[in-house]
């Protein structure tokens, strides 16, 4: 496979984990999240400072990247027990801000200069190829499918979506809104981590900018268009906003416009995306 | 000095103000997080720097800004907002985003990336006042502002207009059994809002004597900071909120050296007021 396929691919596996763990969050527990990119973007230094800064070994990191994320996530969750819905979607881009705002401006985490010299796997000694890299991705990718099936089937994803139909109705019925709404940012934010430490390691270097607030809306936009709340939605949702811009290459210029129209449109003709109720593709399925 | 920072900070406090004000009132009305509200702005700011380039007239400019604000926000409210009101507010505020990105999008399409500017030298004359100095832009700025901020108070405290504002974003169903026109207060708010978002891209542009498509990234995300801080739909709690902010920015990038990244103090300060202030506004505005 060339290696701008590879890259592609890789790319959109990653965007796949984003998507699907953001779903877990808003699509499961119905908590609005416009800071993904901040969770990535722990994920990813967390992963890179410990790494080049402390010399430690990669899986060791990568286990280590994970339970920091996991545990901000938890804490920047917090908020969701306090605040309605409005003022977590500002309060989330507000976190996306600050979190950047940290990255950016600390020389602990390379500044504005960013960190570079990120390790990438080895085997035996021996960088990994790209095509090995590509076929870990995927597996990850499965792992988070498996995860958010398992969750979405299990009581605890029960307990989610009760909660996000009638969080009153919810909790008089004995379900605790406070542990259900932690556990989907945990396990929500502990695959953000996943997708940021494959990121950080497979560019090899990271910067602030990378995971700046438009990359939380792309997230979002991905859960959304392609149907919150299921599983083959958000995935579908990753492929095409990935896709879609390397298709229109030649109009290059006025993909951004596009992309906004897109979201306005979507939002008012398939609110509840295409893989959701009464979306376009999941009637057809449903027909077929 | 420490006045003299008090001055401009005033000076940003003033237009921060009128967009956020605006932003509150139609959060007060619809319950959306307008976030398209920035791209009346920069509508603004392009159709007032153009109307000043043919008329040389600064008062033709400010009314031409205020008049397609107007426009351009009434048309948003009827083409995307009306039709989404029925579904939750997360549709919105995406395709609010859509809106926002595709506005950017578009005047970058018609009048090019490059940030342009006022013909040199209009606006240079500095005046000294007992060791302050105040340069005309900045006189400009603030004469505007103080009018534009005087006729908002007119508006929503004195005329039945205004108290039939405050009516219906109490209790919006109340309000329509005492013979309250929703559909068309919606509309008058959204064309009077607007038009101090268009004002305030034009004064914006003339103080730091540049336009550019991406002018209202900041302010999109940095009024709903605003807002939460003043209290959502609360206009004069938005007025405030903007008037600290404003002072608190000048001061920590001018006279204190705060080391983080002059944007983000505003969401640093809202997640301040939202740890240790949550009853002043949980209880007030949470969603009915």
């Amino acid at each position: 496979m060339g290696d701008y396929l590879t890259t592609l691919l890789i790319t959109v596996g990653i965007y796949t984990i984003l998507s699907l763990s953001l779903n877990i969050i808003v699509g499961y527990a119905g908590q609005i999240s416009l800071g993904h990119a901040a969770f990535w973007a722990i994920g990813a230094y967390s992963f890179a400072v410990l790494t080049t800064k402390y010399s430690i070994p990669f899986v060791e990191a990568a286990f280590f990247s994970i339970v920091i994320t996991t545990l901000v996530g938890i804490f920047l969750g917090l908020p969701s027990l306090r605040v309605s819905e409005d003022f977590l979607a500002i309060t989330t881009i507000g976190i996306n801000f600050i979190v950047q705002g940290i990255f950016n401006s600390f020389d602990y985490f390379g500044g504005a200069m960013g960190i570079g010299n990120i390790p990438f796997p080895t085997m035996h000694g021996d960088m990994i190829s790209n095509n090995t890299f590509l076929f870990i991705t995927y597996l990850l990718v499965a792992l988070t499918i498996i995860i958010s099936y398992i969750f979405k089937v299990s009581w605890a994803g029960l307990a989610s979506f009760a909660i996000k139909d009638d969080e009153l109705a919810a909790d008089v019925s004995g379900i605790s809104p406070v542990i259900f709404k932690l556990l989907s940012f945990a396990i929500g934010s502990a695959l953000a981590g996943l997708a940021g430490i494959l990121y950080a390691s497979f560019m090899g270097f990271i910067s602030a900018n990378d995971f700046s607030f438009p990359v939380s809306v792309a997230i979002l936009a991905m859960v959304m268009v392609g149907g919150e709340g299921t599983i083959l939605g958000p995935i579908f949702g990753a492929f095409l906003l990935i896709l879609l811009p390397e298709f229109f290459r030649p109009i290059h210029s006025y993909r951004m416009f596009l992309y906004g129209i897109l979201l306005v449109l979507m939002m008012i003709y398939q609110p509840n995306g295409f893989f959701g109720k009464k979306g376009i593709v999941w009637s057809m399925i449903k027909k077929s | 000095m420490l006045l003299q920072q008090i001055i401009n900070g005033l000076t940003i406090g003033g237009i921060y103000a009128l967009i956020a004000m605006g932003l509150a009132l139609v959060y007060g009305i619809l319950r959306i997080i307008h976030v398209a509200h920035a791209g009346v702005y920069v509508v603004g700011a392009y159709i007032g720097l153009y109307t000043f380039l043919i008329t040389h007239s600064f008062v033709l400019a400010a009314l031409a800004s205020m008049a397609v604000g107007s426009l351009f926000g009434v048309a948003v409210q009827k083409f995307v907002y009306l039709p989404l009101l029925k579904h939750s507010p997360i549709i919105s505020l995406i395709a609010s985003i859509g809106v926002f990105i595709a506005t950017q999008e578009g005047v970058r399409l018609i009048f090019g990336p490059y940030i342009k500017s006022f013909p040199s030298g209009i606006f240079d004359a500095q005046y000294h006042i007992g060791g302050i100095i105040i340069t005309q832009s900045q006189l400009v700025v603030l004469v505007f502002s103080v009018l534009a901020i005087s006729a908002i108070w007119f508006v929503t405290e004195k005329t039945k207009f205004g108290l039939a504002l405050k009516a219906v974003s109490q209790d919006m169903d109340m309000a329509e059994s005492v013979a309250i026109d929703s559909k068309k207060l919606m509309f008058l708010a959204f064309a009077f809002g607007s038009a101090f978002a268009g004002l305030a891209g034009l004064l914006v542009g003339s103080y730091f004597n540049s336009v550019y498509p991406a002018m209202g990234d900041v302010p999109a995300y940095k009024s709903l900071a605003i807002i939460v801080v003043g209290g959502m739909s609360n206009i004069w709690g938005a007025f405030w909120a903007s008037i600290f902010i404003g002072v608190l920015e000048t001061l920590s990038i001018g006279v204190f050296n705060i080391p983080l990244p002059r944007d983000s103090l505003a969401f640093i300060f809202m997640v301040f007021v939202l740890m240790f202030k949550p009853e002043g506004i949980m209880g007030l505005f949470k969603r009915n």
